[in-house]
């Protein structure tokens, strides 16, 4: 700081002493903060590599403890274990904080005595007449400056092509697929009845002019008659000259196509070979079977699943495209949910287990390669419902009800749209919906034997406070899916009886038992309403304000699948055989 | 020579002092801007316990060597628990003080019998260090009365908190001076 | 292995979703022993009035300083008065708000309208800057504990070459655009983030600050104040000021004898020596060569401007929004395994997507046009550094560069024209000769 020159200086010995002292505090200082600040460095470290608190012998002991609940000897040897490493954590903290304050006085005395060496050493200036050359300095300085900025610029250049293949792999893999539609479009899939219950899931036939009244006895009405060789209480899939079931016993598992015409087996696909499959097959009961699932198709394929969650891909022509195997669902009765699809993707919806098990999940397959595209962990306990799809101000939404929430998809990315935790039990019915486009679509949701909820599909987020419309609780079912057309909802359950409600309010219009068995779910196609009981029975009714019978028609075979109504035909699944009903 | 250098000088400063003159009012537009905009209070960082998902970043994130989060325990919303899943690992030996029970992993915890079958449970402040294990193991199965806060005592008040950079639910926030704190229980849940 | 019953029944009535929010399992025991239940107690918080004292003292330092540096022009004093700031405002207020650091808490609060800026903020961030434009960069000089940490650790400085500190001078210019735009967007406070002398300050901190603190501080042996000239952002914007401030520092108390006794005194390369006669040099050759810069200023500004924008995606990935959102985007799609805490806190929380998707769209937005206006920032900052080269000025006195010089007044002692320097002189003259021989002796 002070110049030799300007201040008066100590004498010599005086100097010489000073700096002799300073040199020797430079040094200690130095060898000390060294000291202090390679054991800081060392303590630290170990508190990263090793932290007393995450003791890997502590955990090991715990665990024998678990093995050996009733050795004293662990006891004592993980309590003294642990008050070992708890004292040698918060010691090295507190070695940690006075180290620092060590390291911080050793520095500055360091630092005080270089300095004062320092001035000693200081040469008076003696400026020598320097060849400057401001031009050539200022040329270089002009030369670095461009240089660095263009170093800049390059790291630029460098972070946004390192960068790029990151989002362009998603935008890849977007284009890939948009590349070829190789699926069939909502208008073509509303002409045909591509899953359980129909177009979307609805439950509504495209149709007006849909057979009314039958006799299997006489033959009347009946176009054609067909076996099926396995059993299992699907329904059937219609699309174009197709009908498609599924049948399958403990170790057996196929896929059948009829032709609509004739009714004639075009083909039988064995769903076998898939490695992984379950060696043993599933628990189920009787009344669900070994293929309870319906079957799905996006025109171009078709997928089936049975009951020890082996699923496969058909082309139309009965090949085998792929098949991979779920392992076996973990519920009661029978895995029962039916297949989706939507645009390339087929949904599996597998609930299990209970609902903090983290077991049960819904995953989107890409048809056409069975790779998975999505899956989401689901927070809930074993359904035998089946999601739909239906759209919401533009948007598509998969729909999924089960015990507790009720989840509602994009079915694209899997993202959560909205959620409501409003169903307890065990939930089989799936929702019911108008088709059509309204502003807020109102959902229908069944908690069997207790009530049923409407919850309003425009929210976001948990909506279980906030959208829930309208909940009654008379005539509930318990496997029945309602069905709804927009104005009236009905509902049917096992015993027979009727109840409609207006959908948008929840009042009830009215209620009729008619005394006898359903398990099948009713359909509405041409402003009439379709129940089909278990005795095989078909009863016809205005899906109007009054109730009013249209007709009753006797099939002669016990039913639990849900038909499908198409243009003038229904394709209806007995026990046995494969109906055609028609003129 | 020098009737000129006296002219450039003299521009020199003129526009020196407009340039001045212009710089004073920027400033002072934007410190306007900013006093509008100012709060008398300071803003200190506070977590919100309702957001908290007792991950363990409090306890490695924060610039102080001891973390200024500390557990909290309000004793009003707490069930005195025989087994309480704070206090306990997921399957005690036994109900007991011994170590080989303990989920807390510096022994900040103390339980004392209260009648039966209640016990008290008391955070010892010097010793957590807000790992919050007792936290999660309160909220998944209990009552949720242990709950992280940011000990005002403790905290150096940085600019930017460095917990709250890598907080992954986004729990910790600025609040001003005048709350502190962020209880759990007492107020309705902060927006 | 036991399990206890009751314990299953515990773990039964578990919150079926992740989210750790409990509600009352277990009502409050109602006590029969007349067990009182302790009240919630919170420690209480540090005294309030600390910022405004903050601020009051830091007025009183800059006062001090420059009464120093223009009137007392004391190197001494403003020594002291570095150590008293740098244990105040570093070691005892650990560094928490500083001017520097506030340059982020003003980009904050006018980029987002919610974020509401403490009123000491803004007197941290206001009064050096005002300083600045009335005195130069008396901040610099002794206020600031940065400063003054690395003002107190200069040991054997070497000189910087020229041209290396103009190149070098950039950073703080990309530095402060940088830390503008991340603060701005509210992604982060990268100042704070990457301040080496905080964790000294607090002597507390991750092994990586103290490293980053330790290699400034040695550089700060050789290098005089490293951070400050190459780094600091608001040196920038109080270099800008100290351009046109009202007073200047000068090494001289009234004017130069050009002894060139000051030329080495300055560790920051502040020093300007007066303009040689160079008129013998092309003057054709430098005019075309400014007439080019000028031409080509624009262009620069727009490719840098540009390159910005194209940099705007990749910043914005610092931001926690967009990373949440891109890492929901590749779970979704089946790119990575299993989830994040973020992930699962965002969907247990229940948040909407849509207003994440918003959210990350709009400071994807944001960072796009930030890029734009830091590229454009960049490329002003080049163009002007090479006109400013290509432009001879003249001098014919030693001075004190404006934007340079941090007014530590470390070349005061070294000019005999200065009063008391010549007192000072003229008393230790008789001993002078012999002393300085037996110091070097000394030495050998």
């Amino acid at each position: 700081m002070k110049l030799p020159f300007l201040n008066r200086m100590p004498d010599a010995e005086e100097s010489g002493q000073r700096v002799r002292s300073a040199r020797t505090t430079a040094f200690v200082s130095g060898v000390f903060s060294l000291w202090v600040g390679a054991s800081l460095v060392w303590n630290s470290l170990q508190l990263r590599v090793a932290n007393p608190l995450d003791s890997v012998q502590l955990a090991q002991l715990k665990k024998n403890l678990e093995q050996q609940p009733g050795d004293e000897s662990l006891k004592l040897q993980i309590r003294k274990l642990d008050y070992q490493l708890r004292r040698e954590f918060s010691g090295r903290r507190k070695m940690n904080v006075n180290g620092s304050y060590l390291l911080l006085a050793g520095l500055l005395a360091l630092l005080a005595s270089l300095k004062v060496i320092e001035n000693h050493r200081r040469q008076l200036p003696m400026p020598q007449p320097a060849a400057r050359d401001p031009e050539g300095e200022r040329g270089r300085a002009r030369l670095a400056v461009s240089g660095l900025s263009g170093v800049l610029g390059l790291l630029v250049v460098w972070g946004c092509l390192a960068d790029r293949p990151l989002s362009g792999e998603g935008a890849g893999a977007s284009g890939g697929s948009d590349a070829k539609a190789s699926y069939a479009t909502a208008d073509e899939m509303k002409k045909e009845w591509p899953r359980f219950l129909g177009p979307g899931g609805a439950g509504l036939s495209a149709y007006t002019n849909v057979p009314q009244s039958w006799n299997g006895k006489t033959g009347q009405g009946i176009v054609w008659k067909a076996q099926i060789p396995l059993p299992g209480h699907n329904s059937p899939v219609v699309w174009k000259e197709s009908v498609y079931v599924t049948g399958a016993t403990a170790t057996k598992r196929e896929v059948y196509c009829f032709d609509t015409g004739s009714g004639k087996l075009r083909w039988k696909g064995e769903v076998k070979g898939i490695s992984g499959s379950p060696t043993k097959p599933p628990a189920v009961m009787e009344d669900t079977g070994f293929a309870a699932p319906t079957c799905a198709t996006d025109g171009e394929r078709v997928y089936a699943i049975f009951a020890n969650g082996d699923f496969a891909a058909f082309s139309p022509d009965g090949k085998l495209l792929w098949g991979k195997a779920l392992g076996i669902p973990e519920v009661n009765y029978g895995y029962a949910s039916s297949l989706v699809t939507w645009e390339n993707l087929v949904f599996v919806l597998m609930d299990q287990g209970y609902p903090d098990e983290g077991k049960s999940f819904l995953r989107a397959i890409d048809g056409e390669s069975g790779k998975t595209v999505w899956e989401k962990s689901r927070p809930v306990a074993s359904s035998w419902t089946t999601p739909a799809v239906i759209e919401v101000k533009g948007k598509p939404q998969l729909i999924t009800c089960s015990d507790p929430w009720v989840i509602a998809y994009d079915p694209k990315s899997g993202a959560e749209v909205w959620k409501a935790q409003i169903l307890s039990g065990e939930i089989a019915p799936s929702t019911a919906f108008a088709g059509g486009q309204r502003a807020d679509p109102l959902l229908f949701f069944i908690e069997p034997y207790s009530r049923v909820v409407a919850v309003k599909a425009d929210g976001s987020g948990d909506v279980t406070h906030t959208h829930v419309a309208w909940e009654a609780f008379d005539g509930i079912p318990d496997i029945c899916t309602p069905v709804t057309n927009g104005e009236l909802l009905f509902l049917l359950n096992t015993p027979g009886s009727l109840t409609c409600y207006e959908a948008n309010t929840g009042k009830k219009v009215w209620e009729k038992e008619l005394a006898m068995d359903f398990k099948s779910s009713p359909c509405i196609a041409g402003g009439k309403l379709y129940m089909l009981s278990v005795s095989g029975k078909m009863i016809v009714v205005t899906a109007g304000r009054q109730f009013k019978k249209l007709g009753e028609s006797e099939l002669g075979e016990e039913c639990t699948a849900t038909p499908a109504f198409l243009d003038g035909r229904i394709y209806l699944r007995g026990e046995k055989n494969l109906y055609c009903i028609g003129s | 020579m020098s009737a000129p250098k006296g002219n450039s000088g003299d521009r020199r400063e003129f526009i020196a002092n407009g340039v001045r003159g212009l710089c004073l009012l920027s400033l002072g537009g934007v410190g306007g801007l900013l006093l509008d905009r100012a709060q008398a209070d300071d803003a200190v960082w506070q977590i919100d316990p309702y957001k908290c998902i007792s991950c363990d970043r409090c306890a490695t994130s924060c610039v102080l060597d001891e973390s200024a989060v500390k557990c909290c325990h309000n004793f009003s919303m707490c069930g005195y628990c025989d087994l309480c899943t704070g206090y306990f690992e997921p399957e005690p030996n036994a109900l007991n003080t011994g170590a080989e029970n303990q989920l807390c992993p510096t022994g900040a915890i103390q339980r004392k019998f209260v009648e039966d079958p209640f016990f008290q449970y008391t955070i010892d402040e010097k010793l957590c260090i807000g790992c919050a294990k007792c936290v999660k193991g309160c909220n998944m199965f209990g009552n949720g009365s242990l709950h992280l806060q940011i000990q005002r005592d403790r905290c150096v008040d940085c600019n930017e908190c460095s917990i709250a950079r890598v907080c992954p639910s986004n729990a910790i926030q600025r609040i001003p001076l005048a709350r502190s704190y962020l209880p759990k229980g007492r107020e309705e849940k902060s927006s | 292995m036991k399990r206890p019953l009751w314990m299953g029944a515990v773990i039964g009535t578990a919150l079926t979703t992740g989210r750790a929010i409990a509600e009352e399992r277990f009502p409050p025991p109602e006590f029969e022993t007349g067990y009182k239940i302790p009240a919630l107690k919170y420690p209480l918080p540090k005294w309030v009035g600390m910022e405004y004292l903050d601020v009051a003292l830091l007025l009183v330092a800059l006062a001090v300083g420059t009464y120093l540096v223009y009137t007392k022009r004391s190197r001494r004093g403003l020594a002291l008065l570095s150590i008293l700031s740098l244990f105040y405002f570093g070691f005892y207020r650990e560094g928490c708000v500083c001017a520097i650091g506030s340059i982020q808490n003003v980009a904050l609060a006018l980029g987002q309208t919610s974020y509401q800026i403490p009123l000491h903020v803004v007197g941290f961030f206001v009064l050096p800057l005002l300083f600045a434009l009335f005195f130069g960069r008396t901040f610099c000089a002794a206020v600031c504990p940065h400063g003054a940490i690395q003002e107190l650790v200069v040991w054997r400085p070497v000189q910087v070459p020229r041209w290396l500190e103009h190149a070098l001078g950039l950073l703080a210019y990309v530095y402060l655009g940088a830390a503008v735009l991340f603060a701005a967007t509210g992604t982060s406070f990268i100042l704070c983030q990457y301040d080496p002398f905080i964790a000294i300050f607090r002597l507390s901190g991750g092994f990586e600050m103290f490293l980053l603190g330790g290699c400034f501080l040695v550089i700060g042996l050789f290098v005089g104040r490293p951070y400050c000239r190459f780094l600091c952002p608001l040196g920038v914007l109080l270099g800008l000021f100290s351009h046109v401030s009202q007073k200047r520092v000068t090494i001289y108390p009234d004017h130069c004898v050009q002894c060139r006794l000051c030329e080495d005194s300055c560790p920051y390369n502040a020093i300007r020596e007066p303009t040689i006669d160079d008129s013998h040099c092309d003057n054709t050759t430098s005019r075309r060569r400014l007439l080019v810069y000028l031409a080509l200023a624009p262009v620069l500004l727009l490719l840098f401007g540009f390159l910005g924008s194209q940099f705007g995606a990749p910043m914005a990935r610092a931001h926690a929004t967009v990373q949440l959102q891109e890492r929901l985007e590749q779970e979704d799609r089946g790119a990575v395994d299993g989830t994040t805490d973020a992930s699962t806190a965002f969907r247990d929380a229940g948040r909407s997507r849509k207003e994440l998707a918003a959210a990350t769209a709009t400071i994807q937005r944001r960072f796009h046009i930030g890029g734009w206006l830091l590229g454009l920032w960049v490329g002003l900052v080049v163009a002007v550094k090479l006109i400013g080269l290509s432009v001879r000025r003249g001098r014919d006195e030693y001075e004190a560069d404006r934007g340079a010089c941090v007014a530590c007044g470390r070349c005061f002692p070294y000019c005999p024209a200065d009063e008391d320097v010549r007192l000072q002189a003229l008393a230790s003259l008789e001993a002078e000769s012999v002393e300085v021989r037996d110091e070097t002796a000394l030495l050998e």
